[in-house]
């Protein structure tokens, strides 16, 4: 705002308004004992006197000038000279912030519990997920299984549906998983799709429904490989990692968004389940078990337990060699090394799991 | 939602004007708003923002806004006096937590277990979800804008004087939500009756201490303009395609060997044969193709020029007919400044990969302000305090839908 000060260079100019109605006046700010008086400047008279240690710095305006109020009412010093000489005169003003800008010690705590909550929370999400996820009934987690499968064979596969057909293929899947399912005391049934995309992926949906891609079936160099990838992916599906991994992920993704603020609209995620299943990751803990679990039901079923091994080496080394993208559900994997040992130490037989006409079946499903 | 290109647009609301520091103008007489923040410090408030957001995993966030308005609220004078923003992030966190628990954590967890269990169990009725979703949610960012608001006007002090707002919440959220389903059904004819409603019942719900402010327009003003964006957007290209189709009908039947099943020509004599199937063969040359292309972007270019024109006229009506007795408003803005304006940020912004967006910020408000003009003489004497203080907390749900600015 202009210069007040043409006349008297050392007198200090402000605009003054009692805060108790919008007038505002035109005032001579003078330091005195115990505060500032302040002067009408047209009438030449005191109007207010401000007590130094009830007036807080409301504003810094750029140039020194600032903003002092008591209670409600307001002085505003813009010009550079008068902030200068009353900054001089009483420099302690142009540190009085205002107490309630600053965040209580309570206020504190309650944020720091509530942030600490919600990590907690989120920590605790694999816990309290495997917690909830045994008490939705089956039929329902086959109906969003199959729901989501198809959503996502509409979305990445071609054709009419999206989806490899053969009758021979499916059969030899299905004898591949019987085969597994009969060394297990407590089988879950499961079936299994080929969706007809390119991705290099496989992964097991709520309510047993495991999805092989053809872009994996492609890029196996031999029938153990994809044995063992339906292995470990029917382990996660006896785990219930798949119904686990619902929970946790549309738990965790409302949890944080809310946390974070802008959440936007949240739910439309849940539109797409098939989206949130694809991005499913399970810990590296479960992931584990799942190969655990795989390479055993591999050796009693007399079936080589190298294939997944040799699988996941190929994968990770090509990934590291070319940059590209894991997919989600490889991000997790334990280090090939680590499975390389654990499937040498199982002892699996010979057989490669599906015959030369099974492969074959399998592998005419997506030429069409 | 937060657009900085509208900064200015809403957000301060207009308060009067008074006393110049000259002697108080005679009645008539025009003062200019005024911002006069510096950029640089502007760029320094945000960067330093950001850090401590990203630091606190977010938890900052309430001070930051906090204090990014107190310099854009200082640094905007109206009328010769600068505003005053008196909110503090203490607030807004309450408010976040107030509204976190008891309501977002179980509409989220209701609206995702009620869309899961119909994807599961019915999913030939997931639409009605799909379709209900939308609509309560825009609810509800109707009421989280119009606290918002009113939280933000008493938070906002003009010569030590508070603002106010009253009316209801539900209301504006259902007359939002209904208006904005009004205009999807008439293919937009609604939007300026429904946007002048919802400023209307803000500014007559808008208070400076114990005055309160009035708005007397209406939409049919500003109709005009928008009926200039909107046959661009929506009829040319209709009217374009149509013209294009034809163009190929009659390409084909003179040139009945390359015509497919698109058109069935009698041995006879031409005849259409036309068929609502024969479109989902319909295999339209290459020419066509890119010339419908090439005008729909021009088209939409276009739509979006002349939406500029319209929001121009619709600010210039939001200034001149909002009044704080006796002061009125006025709003120096043409259609083709504006236009220049908002391309200018655009492009800043896309050059700038972002990093522009203070520099968007810093212009808007100088903009802005450097067009807004308060006329008339006004006596702060007459305006008192207004006795309610607001709200203890701050903008929750606003924060929660990340609407606002």
């Amino acid at each position: 705002m202009p210069s007040m000060s043409d006349s008297d260079p050392a007198m200090i100019t402000g605009r003054y308004s009692d805060g108790a109605s919008a007038a505002v006046r035109n005032v001579v700010v003078v330091p005195v004992l115990g505060g500032l008086s302040l002067r009408d400047r047209d009438e030449d008279r005191e109007i207010a006197r401000w007590p130094r240690d009830r007036i807080l710095l409301l504003d810094d305006l750029g140039d020194g000038g600032a903003r002092f109020g008591l209670a409600n009412a307001r002085l505003t010093i813009d010009d550079p000279n008068s902030a200068a000489a009353l900054r001089a005169a009483v420099p302690e003003i142009f540190a009085a912030t205002p107490p309630e800008r600053r965040p209580s010690a309570g206020l504190l705590l309650v944020a720091i519990a509530a942030i600490g909550g919600l990590i907690g929370t989120y920590f605790a999400l694999p816990m309290v997920s495997d917690a909830l996820a045994p008490l939705v009934p089956h039929a329902w987690y086959d109906k969003v299984g199959a729901t989501a499968v198809n959503q996502i064979a509409t979305v990445f596969g071609r054709g009419e549906d999206g989806y490899c057909h053969g009758e021979k293929g499916n059969a030899a899947l299905r004898d591949l998983m019987a085969r597994l399912a009969a060394t297990t005391e407590t089988p879950t049934p499961v079936t299994v799709r080929v969706i007809d995309g390119g991705m290099v992926n496989a992964f097991a949906a709520p309510g047993g429904h495991l999805v092989v891609m053809r872009g994996l079936i492609e890029y196996v160099e031999a029938p153990s490989e994809l044995v063992g990838v339906l292995a470990h992916e029917y382990a996660h599906a006896l785990g219930g990692d798949p119904e686990s991994g619902l929970f946790h992920a549309v738990i965790g993704s409302v949890l944080t968004r809310v946390a974070l603020g802008g959440s936007g609209d949240v739910t439309s995620q849940l539109g797409f389940v098939g989206g949130t299943l694809l991005d499913l990751s399970h810990s590296r803990d479960v992931e584990a078990a799942a190969d655990a679990q795989a390479l055993e039901m591999l050796s009693a079923a007399g079936l080589r337990t190298d294939g997944l091994a040799l699988f996941f080496e190929r994968l990770e080394g090509e990934s590291e060699d070319e940059n590209i993208d894991l997919p989600g559900f490889l991000s997790s994997h334990p280090k090939s090394a680590a499975r390389a040992e654990a499937s040498k130490a199982a002892r699996g037989g010979q057989d490669r799991g599906l015959s030369k006409a099974q492969w074959d079946a399998v592998l005419a499903m997506c030429a069409s | 939602m937060t657009d900085p290109v509208t900064l200015g647009a809403d957000p301060p609301p207009p308060p009067p004007p008074p006393p110049g520091e000259p002697p108080p103008p005679p009645g008539g007489a025009q003062t200019m708003a005024r911002y006069d923040g510096g950029m640089a410090y502007l760029y320094y408030i945000i960067f330093v923002n950001l850090l401590l957001t990203v630091a606190t995993l977010g938890l900052y966030r309430f001070w930051a806004k906090t204090r990014l308005r107190r310099f854009l609220w200082a640094h905007a004078s109206i009328a010769g006096d600068r505003l005053e923003y008196a909110g503090t992030g203490s607030e807004l966190l309450r408010g976040f937590l107030i509204v976190l628990f008891p309501i977002l954590l179980p509409l989220f967890l209701v609206l995702g277990a009620s869309g899961l269990a119909v994807e599961g169990f019915a999913p030939d009725w997931s639409w009605v979800i799909e379709v209900i979703r939308p609509w309560l949610l825009l609810f509800l960012i109707g009421i989280a804008l119009y606290r918002a608001r009113y939280y933000r006007l008493t938070r906002t002090r003009w010569r030590g004087i508070r603002g106010w707002q009253g009316g209801s919440a539900m209301r504006y959220a259902l007359v939002l939500t209904l208006g904005y389903a009004a205009t999807a059904f008439s293919a937009g004819l609604a939007l300026p009756w429904i946007r002048v409603w919802l400023f209307r019942y803000k500014m007559n719900n808008t208070w400076l201490g114990d005055r309160q402010f009035s708005f007397s327009g209406s939409s049919g003003s500003v109709y005009p303009h928008f009926f200039a964006a909107w046959g661009l957007v929506f009829l040319i290209p209709i009217a374009v395609i149509v013209v294009i189709v034809i163009a190929a009908v009659i390409g084909n039947v003179a040139d009945p060997i390359n015509s497919k099943s698109f058109i069935t020509m009698s041995p006879t004599a031409p005849e259409f044969d036309f068929d609502l199937e024969d479109l989902e063969n319909f295999d339209p040359p290459p020419w066509a193709v890119g010339t419908i292309a090439t005008i729909l972007v021009v088209v939409y270019l276009g739509g979006l020029f002349a939406w500029q024109f319209y929001r121009a006229a619709e600010m210039r009506l939001f200034a001149r007919a909002t009044r704080l007795d006796p002061l009125t408003f006025t709003l120096d803005l043409s259609g083709f400044a504006l236009f220049r304006f908002s391309l200018a940020n655009f492009l800043i912004i896309l050059l700038t990969v972002g990093l522009g967006i203070p520099w968007v910020l810093h212009r808007s408000a100088r903009f802005y302000a450097g067009r807004l003009r308060t006329v008339g003489a006004f006596d702060g004497g007459t305006v008192g305090q207004n006795r309610f203080a607001g709200p203890d907390t701050g903008e929750g749900l606003a924060d929660a839908f990340d609407v606002g600015f």
